[in-house]
């Protein structure tokens, strides 16, 4: 009965509205064309379009002009070849409000085929407080990096210590020996230049040492750069060594050369490294020996390795270990490794530990390499 | 007061109004296997010491210096006497001094008990047990 | 300053600290040798070295504690002067318990560091000469026989010889001769260097 059915479809259609206007997002429908049918409630909430105004418009007056040309193409492209840019995916986009404000959405795109007319139904949700929590806690982990960072420098500092006093324990023992050798008359000008000069070599070399400690104070912006991980780990060494020496925990080096390229902060994974040698010297007190590798596991993951055998992370703990405020040690904010494995996952990375072979610990950190991008 | 006494007559003199009055000190002390006697000032010191024939003193010195001079005093008494010094305030040098010159051990304040009770046992074992 | 002969061993795993430490030696005339490592000066370390050892306490493979340790085992009798660049109080009071006898941080005065060594082996030199006396005195001991032992033993504990007769059944006579041939062995003339030498007997 054409009456019953047609009734029922407009009853259909009344209970569907009424179902969109309940709704919590924003939903509104479109056509192939991208000619919005229907807007809910929530939708003229979010944007400041009432329904009636916006209903037979293109969709891409919702969008910031740089989306809205591409639009009408994708929709195009996806009707064609059926290849998927957006629907049925899902993904966090840019909407631009009636005022012109833009503003973060997350959107979903559903296809709802009904005879021959293809509609398409788009669910926003305003995820521009989310955003901005999230922003606050990435500026919250960039501040606990910093502290953590001036923590380990903290904790680095004994060694350090030692190890500025021994030029200028050399510098001033030539000078009192010249002095003397001077006043005895037992000095010429040949060999006073010979020790002119190795004083200032050591004062050189002092100022080496502090100059490498300001380089890892100093904040840097978090932004990544292609680069050498290997040329970071030189660099993370020749911090590390200094406090390894001073604990007596000597590194062996078996970095792979020629690794392949990646986009990293390279003072952040120098953090990361350091952070996992002090760990491992902590736990195994002096005399641990370290090892430091690096080595590409494929053309697409580079692989660094820090291997020591302390006593070792119990298998309950691999998981445990990397939260925060998880500590074994009474001094220990247990914010290392926590920072740590975000700092590896905003690499596109990841950090696990392991058993090494010798029943110590093995922590390694996996990262993308930038082969991917470069052949595009 | 009557000290008490081991058979091997070795006694812990522990010394001064601020170690005696330190519960932390005291029961480290007093967990150890020799008796243990309060002396609250060095004056009383002499009296002390003339109740056993030898042991250590555990004196609460407020540096270094002060404790040599004790050390002196305890020497000019009897040599059986090892002097074992808790200080808040002492440098390096200091501490090596008081060790040079005659003290058997040093110790920084605040003390970990477990430490003072190993560091006193040691002193007295070598007592006990002469090489 | 006194000539003792002695050589300063200077070890410590610095080369600029080692070779400064050197010419400061050397300005004080005093001949010193270095090492990079304990390990270094264990392998070149013999019995019946005269002098003193500059040690450091923290380097890479055996510390300076362990070499002190280890020179014990041997019987060295090098006096040790710690020095550190990193050290605190238990440290300190550490190494002078285990026999050290000086430790001094770095950096260090020149005037406090040279005073030091000069102690150091003076104090060597003087226990060596002793040693020395002693191993001599010893060896002059082992030719006597067994009664002029005894005679030795009464004379030195202050007894004359009429009362050394008596005691061992002996004519004075014999005392005499007994006594003269102990004298001689001994290398002595009077009964007070006898007592003297006696006591190094004790040790």
């Amino acid at each position: 009965m054409p009456n019953s059915s047609e009734h029922a479809s407009s009853f259909a259609e009344a209970r569907f509205a009424a179902l969109l206007d309940a709704a919590v997002d924003a939903i509104l429908v479109i056509d192939s064309n991208g000619q919005i049918e229907t807007f809910n409630r929530a939708a003229e909430r979010l944007f400041g379009y009432q329904s009636v105004e916006i209903c037979g418009q293109n969709v891409s007056t919702l969008m910031p002009d740089k989306y809205s040309h591409a639009h009408d193409s994708y929709l195009q492209r996806y009707l064609t070849t059926g290849e998927r840019r957006i629907i049925g995916i899902g993904r966090e986009v840019s909407a631009m409000r009636r005022d012109g404000s833009v503003f973060p959405v997350e959107l979903s795109v559903g296809e709802v085929a009904t005879g021959e007319k293809r509609r398409f139904v788009g669910i926003i949700r305003d995820i521009s407080e989310r955003r901005a929590s999230e922003q606050e806690l990435r500026q919250q982990q960039e501040r606990l990096e910093h502290v953590t960072r001036l923590g380990t420098l903290g904790e680095m500092a004994a060694g350090i210590a030692h190890e500025i006093n021994q030029p200028l324990t050399a510098i001033a023992t030539y000078a009192h020996a010249a002095r003397r050798l001077l006043s005895s008359d037992r000095m010429d000008a040949v060999r006073l230049d010979d020790v002119l000069g190795k004083m200032a070599t050591q004062a050189e070399r002092a100022g080496q040492i502090i100059e490498r400690i300001r380089d890892l104070a100093r904040r840097q912006s978090p932004s990544q750069e292609l680069c050498d991980l290997n040329a970071i780990m030189d660099e993370t060494l020749k911090l590390a060594e200094v406090d390894a020496r001073y604990h007596d925990a000597p590194i062996v080096v078996e970095m792979t050369p020629g690794l392949p390229h990646a986009w990293l902060n390279s003072v952040q994974i120098q953090q990361v490294v350091l952070n996992l040698l002090r760990n491992a010297i902590e736990a195994g007190g002096a005399g641990t020996k370290l090892k430091l590798r690096t080595y590409a596991r494929s053309k697409e993951e580079l692989v660094v390795e820090v291997e020591d055998n302390g006593p070792g992370v119990p298998e309950s703990l691999r998981t445990e270990i990397f939260n925060p405020f998880f500590t074994t040690r009474t001094d220990g904010t247990g914010m290392g490794l926590s920072i740590s494995r975000s700092i590896v996952a905003s690499h596109g990375g990841r950090i696990e530990v392991d058993a090494a072979p010798t029943g110590g610990a093995v922590f390694r950190v996996t990262l993308p390499t930038a082969l991917g991008e470069i052949d595009e | 007061m009557p000290a008490p006494q081991d058979e091997n007559g070795f006694t812990i003199l522990l010394l001064g109004q601020e170690a005696v009055s330190d519960p932390r000190i005291c029961s480290a002390l007093a967990g150890l296997p020799w008796p243990l006697q309060l002396v609250e000032s060095e004056s009383d010191l002499r009296i002390a010491l003339r109740t056993a024939p030898a042991g250590c003193v555990v004196a609460h010195v407020e540096d270094p210096r002060a404790g040599l001079r004790l050390h002196a005093d305890l020497r000019a008494i009897s040599g059986d006497w090892l002097l074992i010094m808790l200080t808040p305030r002492t440098g390096i040098q200091a501490a090596v001094s008081a060790l040079k010159f005659g003290a058997h051990d040093l110790i920084e304040m605040p003390i970990v008990e477990r430490v003072l009770r190993e560091r006193v046992a040691s002193a007295m074992r070598s007592l006990e047990n002469p090489q | 300053m006194s000539e003792t002969g002695g050589i300063v061993f200077v070890v410590d795993d610095d080369e600029a600290v080692r070779d400064s430490l050197s010419l400061l030696l050397e300005s004080a005339s005093l001949q010193s040798q270095c090492f990079a490592s304990a390990d270094e000066f264990a392998e070149h370390y013999q019995g019946g070295m005269s002098g003193c050892l500059l040690l450091d306490i923290r380097m890479p493979g055996k510390s300076g504690l362990e070499l002190r340790d280890w020179l014990d085992q041997q019987g060295a009798q090098l006096p040790i002067i710690f020095i550190t660049g990193h050290g605190d109080v238990p440290m300190a009071v550490d190494a002078m318990k285990r026999g050290a006898i000086d430790f001094i941080q770095k950096p260090f005065s020149d005037d406090e560091l040279l005073q030091r060594v000069q102690q150091a082996l003076e104090s060597e030199a003087g226990d060596r000469a002793d040693r020395a006396e002693a191993d001599r005195v010893r060896a002059n001991f082992e030719t006597l026989t067994p009664r002029e032992r005894e005679v030795m033993q009464q004379v030195v504990a202050g007894r004359v010889n009429k009362v050394i007769a008596l005691d061992m059944d002996i004519s004075q006579r014999t005392v005499e001769i007994h006594r003269a041939r102990v004298m001689h062995k001994m290398g002595v003339r009077s009964v007070a260097d006898l007592v003297r030498l006696a006591s190094f007997l004790d040790k």
